[in-house]
């Protein structure tokens, strides 16, 4: 049994889990400590051994359904959690479109702290992009989440662009003429002239 | 040194009246009475009485005359007479009126006398009975003469004798002596008696002759029965005369005085109530010194003759006027020199004493130029300090300016303990010539119409120095005077001080030019740059745009044959940009054309003079020009357009070559107007041209950056009014980098036109560094105020009903009526009047512009446009900052240390 575990516990080492550790308190012949693994070839030994042992019991079904289910579920899970954290800015838009057509386009301190807070809370979910989604692998989801990464990054870009849009239509970017004329150069003077009246 | 002062005089201006600065407040005599002073003005047309003691005005009359109500037609000759056997009555004679006056301020009478184009009245002359006028008849060319009835004005009867002078030279080479008329002809001088009496028709004529032509006649003393006449003859030889009455008859004997100074002198004769005689004052200048004879004149000759002699504290010229009082035993010289300085000089028995001098010169300003004041020695060494190139030579510079410091500041610690009082005043006139850290003080250098040049200190308004150029004459500029002002080298090389030159014309022949250059801090001449003639009679003259040796710019000058010289002799591809190309344009008054002129300039040839290609001509028929404005050369234009409220561009069409001409004429209709003129003197295309109907001069124009402002008299609604017009380019720039004058631009012009709720003398702009600050308009208004209005309300692109946009923009809704509240006025309370022209001079903040006012009063002031935004207010807090600042950190490291104990309370809980 001792050795069972301990093979167990080995064989799951390697790879992330989603359970640290679990104690099972149905001791059934550990028949069912392999469905933790992954590994099929452990499985079937187990399964062979089991088998050899003990007669199953009444209402016992050979077909492992509970296992297939777990780890579907699982996929499932990470699917559906990746899914929420990614369109998770784009959930916010509206109301972060509500909240920026409430602060009006006057200029007073609480539109400009929203204008700031909508420039702000983008870029920082941008930078903290992987620690968005550590989550998952704290709950032991594991899977390939480039495209959720792409979909949050640009759900994000979606918000950077109301920022703009905002500071647009308060007149904050500079894209008038008007904007630059500060720094027009003095135009040259092609030509000199010089005269008067005549003194007699 | 002769005079000793017995006791100090101390003079000041009691009281003071302006009159009006038209013909009307023209004065044509004043006749002295014991408490008041009867004064008549605007050729024969108002008299006034004004009270010595307080300069209350007694009484005021005004000639009433229907048929001369018209201005026009003032009349420009005025023969003002009191009655010599009644000293109450004043009889005053214009062209076609004449009127008495009783000194209580009572008109006695008033009669028109027929106005005839041929006939006009020359002499005045007055009886016990009769007014007598006598009146030039140019058809029959006799004199007429004519008696009307001293009290009530009917015309007695008339007669009329030959007469050989026509009115001009009757008018300026014969004066009147009791019933005599004085005639200067040639060398022989007529004397004409005019009989009193109608029982008496004998009409008397005797002749002196002379021995050199006779240059003018002055009756120093008439009384009924002795007059005396001083005859200058050409050669500045001067007899005096001596008439007396015959008993009895109407004949005059007379006789030659035997005079001290027989050329160059002045004469000013007072009765002696002591002796019942006449004493006779001689009066000449030679360099600084004044001489004086002053003498009895016995039946014969001159007796009891005492001479004395006075220093002038400075070189002023020939005398101009003399008059000689004796008042209580004190006698008085009062003197008007030729600098136009009013002198009075006690005589006493110890000598001559100098008891008032006031420079009068400075009411007739007509050139101004304002220079920044030298660093200090301070400065100097700091400018000094940075300007080596090698790393030696630097830290050798570093250490020796370093000591240098430290020694000067020792010194100065030095001469502050050893003699605090005895220089105090040269440390601090030192002081003054210093630049202030805003560079907010000038110099002012004031060229005046007589020919003194000032240099006054802004801060004190005190005179630093003043020179008088004795053979000055000014240019003419469309009726008024212009002396060209140069700054030849400006204050920002501190190595060599600044210079600045005058050009004039001699005062005895108009074709000579002097040039004179001098240093504005002290006056002291620069003779290598002045010249006391060109060789070139010359039409214009301006400054180079290049500087040429030691910092100097030169004076081109365009001769009488449109040849280009310069002075001092540089070759003209120094003096000018030989990369571009340079237009002259010049008016001829003859022909009332603007004539421009490509002046070539070839980079290799080493001339000095170039002769000029005529590129366009404009030509003003039916209109006459009456003046042109140019910009100032300081303005800048910071921005080149207007953000309008959709945030797009209005560019600014900021054509430097443009000059504003004023024009006047009377239309096929009668109708008099008024036309201004934007002209581009380089193309010599119209860009702006306005014409007002029923509009009086004068026009005066405010030409800067891409607008102008101009005001003018509205005769069919009896107000002042101004145009403000502005020229665009448009929403798109035709050229962002450069501006030519040959672009095909057509620039939009925006106009509108407002009221101003007072008359205009002088108007002008202000001036800053960069041209960042808004602008305002200063005006001088007749009633002595000097009005600063912002350019915003003026501004042509005010709306006539106002939009969110323009009120973005920051326009103002268009109202007629520009509202002047009193707190625009800069002056206050210090009226300042007949202002002449407004000078305005940036300074080191771009905040702040300095205003110089002159005419008959000058006034100085700082403007700030756009309030002080870069500035602390006067009322700063200082203290307060600083103790709170201190009071903070204080605070905060008690608070530190009380944070301290209660985190460590906290932890032990």
């Amino acid at each position: 049994m001792s050795s069972q575990y301990s093979t167990t516990n080995t064989s799951t080492r390697p790879t992330p889990s989603r359970r640290k550790w679990f104690i099972d308190f149905q001791v059934r012949r550990n028949d069912r400590l392999p469905v933790t693994t992954n590994e099929n070839n452990t499985t079937a030994l187990a399964n062979m051994n089991s088998t050899k042992l003990l007669v199953s019991p009444l209402g016992f079904s050979e077909q492992r359904l509970s296992d297939l289910l777990t780890h579907e579920d699982d996929e499932h899970l990470l699917a559906r959690r990746s899914w929420d954290i990614a369109l998770q800015p784009i959930k916010q838009l509206p109301m972060n479109v509500v909240l920026a057509w409430m602060a009006g386009n006057s200029f007073s301190l609480m539109s400009i702290m929203i204008v700031v807070m909508l420039f702000m809370k983008p870029i920082q979910a941008i930078f903290s992009l992987s620690s968005a989604f550590s989550s998952l692998q704290q709950e032991g989801l594991v899977g390939n989440i480039w495209l959720h990464k792409i979909m949050y990054f640009l759900g994000n870009l979606t918000h950077l662009a109301l920022a703009l849009y905002k500071c647009q239509s308060m007149g904050l970017l500079p894209t008038y003429n008007s904007d630059w004329i500060a720094f027009a150069d003095q135009q040259t003077q092609m030509e000199m002239s010089f005269g008067g009246v005549t003194y007699f | 040194m002769t005079a000793i002062p017995s006791y100090l005089y101390y003079i000041e201006a009691r009281w003071r009246k302006v009159f009006e600065a038209n013909d009307y407040g023209k004065i044509d005599r004043i006749i002295w009475y014991d408490q008041e002073g009867v004064i008549v003005t605007g050729n024969g047309r108002r008299v006034r009485a004004l009270r010595y003691a307080d300069g209350l005005e007694v009484w005021q009359l005004a000639a009433t005359s229907g048929t001369n109500s018209n201005e026009e037609t003032i009349s420009k000759s005025c023969q003002v007479i009191k009655n010599r056997f009644d000293p109450g009555t004043i009889h005053i004679l214009n062209d076609d009126l004449l009127w008495s006056v009783s000194s209580y301020g009572e008109m006695l009478w008033s009669i028109e006398l027929p106005t005839k184009p041929t006939l006009k009245s020359l002499f005045l002359f007055s009886t016990s009975q009769y007014v007598i006028v006598t009146s030039l008849d140019s058809n029959s060319n006799k004199l007429q003469v004519t008696y009307y009835s001293k009290q009530n004005g009917a015309q007695a009867f008339s007669s009329s004798i030959p007469w050989s002078f026509n009115a001009k030279d009757s008018q300026s080479k014969c004066s009147t002596m009791n019933n005599i008329i004085l005639c200067a002809n040639n060398a022989e001088l007529s004397m004409i008696t005019i009989p009193t009496t109608i029982d008496d028709t004998n009409i008397n004529t005797r002749q002196i002759q002379f021995s050199n032509p006779i240059e003018q006649i002055r009756v120093l003393y008439e009384s009924n029965t002795r007059s005396i006449v001083s005859i200058k003859t050409d050669n500045a030889e001067t007899k005096v005369y001596q008439f007396n009455k015959k008993d009895s008859t109407n004949e005059w004997s007379y006789h030659e005085l035997n005079i001290q100074i027989k050329s160059n002198a002045f004469y000013s004769v007072v009765s002696d109530k002591n002796s019942g005689g006449q004493q006779i004052l001689e009066g000449s200048a030679s360099q600084q010194k004044l001489n004086f004879y002053l003498s009895t004149i016995s039946e014969q000759t001159l007796t009891n003759t005492r001479s004395y002699s006075i220093e002038l504290p400075e070189n002023m010229g020939d005398i101009e006027y003399l008059s000689y009082s004796n008042v209580k035993h004190t006698q008085f010289v009062t003197l008007r020199m030729q600098d136009a300085s009013l002198l009075v000089i006690k005589l006493a028995d110890n000598g001559a004493e100098l008891i008032l001098h006031r420079d009068e010169a400075l009411s007739s300003i007509i050139s101004v130029e304002a220079f920044d004041l030298s660093l200090s020695s301070g400065q100097m060494r700091i400018e000094d300090e940075f300007g080596g190139t090698e790393m030696f030579s630097m830290f050798v510079r570093r250490i020796s300016s370093q000591i240098s410091q430290l020694t000067s500041f020792v010194m100065r610690l030095m001469n502050m303990f050893t003699n605090a009082h005895a220089n105090r005043e040269y440390m601090d006139k030192q002081a003054a010539l210093v630049r202030d850290e805003f560079n907010l003080n000038k110099i002012l250098i004031v060229v005046t119409s007589v020919g003194k040049v000032f240099g006054i200190l802004t801060q004190s308004g005190g005179i630093l120095w003043k020179h008088y150029f004795t053979d000055f004459a000014p240019f003419e500029h469309f009726n008024t005077l212009q002396v060209p002002l140069f700054h030849i080298r400006s204050a920002a090389h501190y190595t060599h001080p600044p210079l600045a030159s005058i050009v004039y014309r001699d005062r005895n022949s108009l074709y000579e030019t002097h040039v004179r250059t001098f240093n504005p801090y002290t006056g002291d001449f620069e003779e290598s740059l002045s010249t006391s003639s060109l060789p070139h009679r010359i039409k214009r003259v301006f400054l180079s745009t290049q500087i040429v040796n030691d910092f100097c710019k030169v004076l081109l000058f365009v001769d009488a044959n449109n040849k280009i010289h310069t002075y001092p002799t540089v070759p003209l591809s120094r003096a000018l940009s030989t990369t571009t190309p340079t237009y002259i344009y010049l008016f001829d008054k003859a022909e009332q054309a603007f004539i421009g002129y490509y002046l070539t300039i070839n980079e290799n040839e080493q001339e000095s003079s170039t002769g000029l290609k005529e590129v366009w001509r404009v030509a003003f028929q039916n209109e006459q020009v009456i003046n042109i404005y140019t910009r100032l050369s300081s303005d800048r234009v910071h921005s080149a357009g207007i953000v309008l409220g959709d945030r797009s561009v209005l560019y600014k069409y900021t054509n430097p070559n443009l000059i504003a001409v004023v024009t006047e004429g009377i239309d096929y209709q009668k109708v008099p107007f008024v036309s201004i003129y934007l002209l581009d003197t380089v193309t010599g295309s119209l860009k702006l041209s306005h014409t007002h109907k029923r509009v009086k001069s004068p026009v005066h124009v405010v030409l800067a950056e891409n607008w102008i402002v101009y005001t003018y008299y509205n005769q069919r609604y009896r107000r002042y009014e101004a145009v403000s017009s502005s020229l665009f380019e448009g929403e798109a720039q035709y050229n962002y980098s450069s501006f030519s004058s040959f672009d095909p631009i057509e620039p939009v012009i925006q106009s509108k036109a407002y009221i101003l709720p007072y008359g205009v003398n002088a108007i002008q702009v202000t001036t800053t560094e960069k041209g960042i600050t808004s602008r305002d308009i200063i005006m001088a208004v007749p009633n002595g105020m000097l009005i600063e209005i912002p350019w915003m309300l003026f501004d042509p692109r005010r709306p006539f009903d106002l939009t969110s946009m323009d009120r973005e923009e920051g326009l103002i809704m268009y109202t007629p009526d520009i509202m002047v509240n009193f707190e625009s006025v800069i002056n206050y309370y210090k009226q300042v009047y007949n202002i002449r022209g407004i000078h305005t001079v940036s300074t080191g903040l771009e905040s702040t512009s300095v205003v110089f006012a002159y005419g008959l009063d000058m006034f100085f002031t700082r403007v700030f446009p756009s309030r002080l935004f870069d500035q602390l207010k006067d009322d700063f807090d200082f203290m307060f900052i600083g103790w709170s600042t201190v009071a903070f950190v204080v605070g905060s490291f008690i608070a530190k240390r009380y944070a301290a104990i209660h985190q460590t309370k906290k932890a032990w809980k």
